[in-house]
């Protein structure tokens, strides 16, 4: 198991490059790509703060119609970064840009622009931390999902802290045990129980995110179809490519 | 922010603390899961001689399983990956409710491994479990239900060599399930690698001949099983071995504990721990199967097999076995007892009734006789008060009169000497003294036993009853011979009662005649002489006359009665019923008394007196009194009490064995009852 961050996210830039190609599949390619990313962006968009003048989904529209528009996927080196992190500085531009047309637009508004402005341009974390700061949510999102769905809540408070973690060792999961007066068997299969869920609830939250359609279900025994792995594998590489900005 | 101790990555502040994102993240990768065959493998759940036990779900399934791994240590052995598939194999072909069953096996990566229901409830080393256990009964169905298992692999030959509560798992349902047959071998194989030899068995829960590494036998899991009643023995079980300190610190086999588990089985543990634990596998049990037939009959409250056991213990299971008997026995037990004493209690009441109205009879019957030899006396003294021979005695002058007599002298004091009593003689042999008293009461004439003192002569008996009594009756126109009043003789201080009769001359009464008899223990009566014995007696009472109150004097106060003929009388001794007796013939005999024919049957009643003390022997007596004539004499037929009452003895005895045995076996099942429930609450 690989516990250090990776430099790139081959499947992800395989599809940047086929959108950086030419003929018909660029447009499919840019599509697919744009599509993945597209709630992203809004959550950029929410997280850094956008003009009252216009909503959220007008500004994605207008900033995922600016990329297809100035070809920007095509100027995108692989060595100068990830791609979220690319996005996310064109983000954080496009929306200052935005601050300075509301700005330009609102001269009696100027003082509340130029804070929104350095919000955005100074107090904002990098934008590593940003993304991390997504993944950070999506986490919590799934965690508090799972504990909707537990029927035990406070057995759940007390065993949340163990599901990302690696696994408890015999002395800690004993003195858990005990501590929750249940034997150490009965406390591994809820802890594995949870994370099992834990890990569908994430990779749904992925899926959500990366606007993949609903895994098909193959049927007992029968193997899983060709999307269905690509589907996974999209997931998992959307995994390990969040999962390295913690190292940020 | 501290970094995550893994990955060393940021951590993330969530409501539930600092969680590592990249972890989370990570392990929410499918390609990162740690698949061994179709199961991913999630935690790990323990460490065996062999393998390391994790918990894993299948893939597919979603099943949560336990999933053995053999170890790499083990692997690298030559044959061990072979003895790690023939012990799978062993195991898979144990099926029994309390041996943890194989689902499956299979291998990954070269690493064999076996399948196995995930046991939710522990294993019973886990203090979780102690309290599920924690009544004697509950423990000894844990330890037959581990035995029962253990004997079922010994049928087919396998042995398990490494019992110890790590090794005992729960399933859900809290079904125990005999675990980790890692060590297993089957009887006659002995050779197994040095590796697993080595690692063999736990320190603590091997037998003597396993640590030395000998070959082993079924005897040596008995000494497993014994030691893991011992470890269950304890007062609250925790985990850890069995030390040997700790099983030589008591009884030489560490048998005291059991005795703290459970009072009530603790007979039936120590003696089979003590089996269980001998030294020699010879003196141990030869298999689990005798030594789950011990726990059995313990479990079901009968004798072991091959155990001497203390009729008290045999009494107890019984007593358990037959809860509908026992509590028949505890309820009827003082039911009998009771009856039983309320029908000796009834029957003694109905022998002394018995006994007393016999002796009613037989004293009214004592009675007429006793009139009738007092008629026979009276007759006597009749003929001969009309004796004139006898009459001419006290007729006339003294013999030696009153040399200056005068007003108010005593004549009787100066009179010197008696007259030749020759007409006396023909009637003197019925009695014990005959004498003539002339009008003043001086002697005159006397025939007698006893020799006369010397101032007989010149003593007055004016004032003896038979004296009085006779003068009064001169008054009287009949001429009736009386029995007097007992009296103590003034010449031989022996008791006498006397017949007395006014002697007259040419109608003149002159003197009185006085015939007397000695109270003796029999007096000489045959009739009465047959019936006395030890426990039951005939006893002639009759009124003491009293203190010498002067002539022609009634004796003041209550009617004291004297003992007259009696089995223990001796002569010369005056002996008195108690007051209370004496008050209550007054009162009952008054008015026969009254009558002044003396010799007429009356009409009273016997006396019964369930409760008399008789004065010369003491103790209690069933008497009855009847009135002897009109004579104020008393006739009392008694029985001892005890010897009334003997037939009734052997009930009384069974009545009170029986109300003994309730008491003590109430006592001593209450007082364990008690106790038990004390511990009970303690535990």
């Amino acid at each position: 198991m690989a516990h250090t961050p990776s430099a790139a996210n081959p499947t992800r830039w395989s599809l940047i490059l086929r959108a950086q190609g030419s003929g018909a599949d660029v447009r499919v390619a840019l599509g697919e790509l744009l599509n993945h990313y597209e709630r992203f962006v809004v959550w950029l968009i929410k997280h850094y703060g956008h003009p009252p003048d216009a909503s959220v989904e007008e500004l994605k529209q207008e900033f995922l119609e600016g990329i297809l528009r100035r070809n920007d996927i095509a100027k995108l080196d692989r060595e100068r970064g990830s791609f979220r992190s690319w996005l996310s500085l064109a983000v954080r531009r496009f929306l200052m840009n935005e601050w300075d047309k509301w700005r330009a637009a609102s001269a009696g508004r100027k003082g509340t622009a130029h804070v929104e402005l350095e919000a955005i341009g100074l107090s904002v974390p990098a934008d590593e931390v940003c993304v991390r700061e997504f993944a950070s949510h999506v986490l919590s999102r799934a965690l508090s999902q799972l504990r909707d769905e537990s029927r035990d809540v406070q057995r759940f408070d007390a065993l949340a802290r163990f599901l990302p973690g690696p696994q408890l060792d015999l002395v800690e999961l004993g003195s858990l045990a005990d501590a929750l007066g249940t034997t150490q068997n009965a406390l591994a299969k809820a802890i594995c129980l949870l994370r099992a869920r834990f890990r569908e609830l994430m990779r749904e939250a992925i899926a959500d995110v990366l606007n993949l359609d609903r895994a098909p279900d193959p049927g007992p025994g029968a193997p899983p179809p060709a999307d269905l792995l690509t589907r996974e594998r999209v997931i998992d590489d959307e995994l390990r490519d969040l999962r390295r900005y913690f190292w940020a | 922010m501290n970094p995550c101790s893994v990955c060393r990555a940021a951590l993330v502040e969530t409501a539930w603390g600092e969680l590592c994102g990249a972890c989370a993240l990570l392990a929410s990768v499918s390609q990162e899961r740690e698949l061994v065959g179709d199961y991913e493998r999630f935690q790990l759940l323990g460490e065996g001689a062999m393998g390391s036990v994790y918990l894993a779900k299948h893939v597919h399934s979603d099943e949560v399983v336990a999933l053995k791994l053999a170890k790499a240590e083990l692997l690298q052995q030559p044959g061990g990956q072979a003895l790690f598939r023939q012990q799978a194999k062993l195991e898979s072909a144990l099926r029994h409710p309390n041996i943890l069953p194989v689902q499956g096996s299979g291998q990954h990566r070269g690493q064999p491994f076996v399948v196995m229901p995930l046991m939710e409830g522990g294993t019973l080393a886990e203090p979780a479990n102690s309290a599920r256990y924690a009544t004697p009964a509950a423990r000894l169905g844990l330890l037959l239900a581990i035995a029962r298992a253990i004997q079922f692999a010994h049928e087919r030959g396998v042995l398990h060599c490494d019992l110890k509560p790590e090794n005992i798992l729960f399933d859900g349902a809290w079904e125990p399930r005999v675990s980790d047959f890692g060590l297993a071998r089957s009887l006659g194989t002995p050779s197994i690698p040095d590796f697993v030899a080595v690692q063999g068995g736990t320190r603590g829960w091997m037998s003597p001949e396993q640590a030395r590494g000998e070959s082993l036998t079924t005897a040596s899991d008995v000494y497993a099983l014994g030691l893991l009643l011992h470890w269950l023995g304890r007062e609250h079980v925790t985990s850890g071995e069995v030390s040997r300190n700790e099983l030589a610190a008591s009884d030489g086999l560490g048998i005291s504990p059991l005795r703290r588990w459970s009072p009530e089985l603790a007979w039936g543990l120590e003696a089979i721990a003590r089996r269980a634990l001998q030294s020699d596998p010879e003196q141990r049990y030869p298999s689990a199967a005798a030594l789950v037939e011990d726990l059995e009959r313990l479990q079901s409250q009968r004798p072991l097999r091959g155990q001497a056991t203390p009729i008290w213990g045999r009494a107890w299971y019984w007593a358990q076995r037959h809860p509908g008997a026992r509590n028949a026995i505890f309820l009827l037990l003082p039911s009998f007892a009771l009856v039983t004493l309320l029908m000796a209690a009834g029957q003694r009441s109905e022998l002394r009734s018995s006994v007393l109205d016999v002796n009613a009879y037989a004293a009214s019957g004592q009675a007429a006789a006793v009139l009738y030899q007092f008629r026979d006396y009276a007759e006597v003294i009749e003929r001969a008060a009309g004796d004139p021979a006898v009459q001419a005695l006290a007729d006339g002058p003294l013999r030696v009169p009153t040399p200056a007599g005068g007003d108010g002298l005593d004549p009787c004091r100066t009179q010197v000497a008696l007259e030749q009593p020759r007409a006396l003689a023909p009637y003197a042999p019925s009695f014990a003294t005959i004498s003539v008293l002339d009008a003043h009461g001086c002697a005159r004439a006397r025939i007698s036993e006893e020799p006369a003192q010397p101032d007989y002569v010149r003593s007055t008996y004016d004032w003896r009853d038979y004296f009085a009594g006779a003068s009064r009756e001169a008054e009287s126109p009949e001429r009736i011979t009386y029995v007097r009043k007992a009296y103590r003789s003034s010449v031989s201080q022996q008791i006498k009662f006397a017949v007395s009769s006014p002697l007259f001359t040419d109608g003149k009464w002159v003197g009185v005649l006085t015939g007397a008899m000695v109270a003796t223990s029999t007096l000489d009566l045959p009739r009465m002489k047959r019936s006395q014995n030890r426990e039951r007696m005939t006893v002639l009472l009759g009124p003491f006359e009293g203190e010498n109150t002067g002539p022609h004097s009634t004796p003041a106060g209550p009617t004291e009665f004297t003992l007259l003929v009696h089995p223990q009388l001796r002569r010369g001794r005056k002996v008195t019923v108690d007051e209370a007796t004496a008050a209550e013939l007054d009162r009952a005999f008054r008015d026969s008394t009254a009558n002044r024919r003396q010799f007429e049957l009356g009409t009273a009643l016997p006396l019964q007196r369930p409760d008399y003390v008789d004065p010369l022997l003491g103790g209690r007596w069933l008497g009855a009194f009847a009135p002897v004539g009109a004579t104020g004499y008393v006739v009392l037929v008694q029985t001892r009490d005890s010897s009334a009452i003997r037939p009734s003895n052997g009930l009384l005895r069974i009545g009170l064995a029986l109300a003994g045995a309730s008491a003590l076996l109430l006592t001593l099942w209450g007082s364990f009852y008690l106790w038990r429930q004390r511990r009970i609450a303690a535990r």
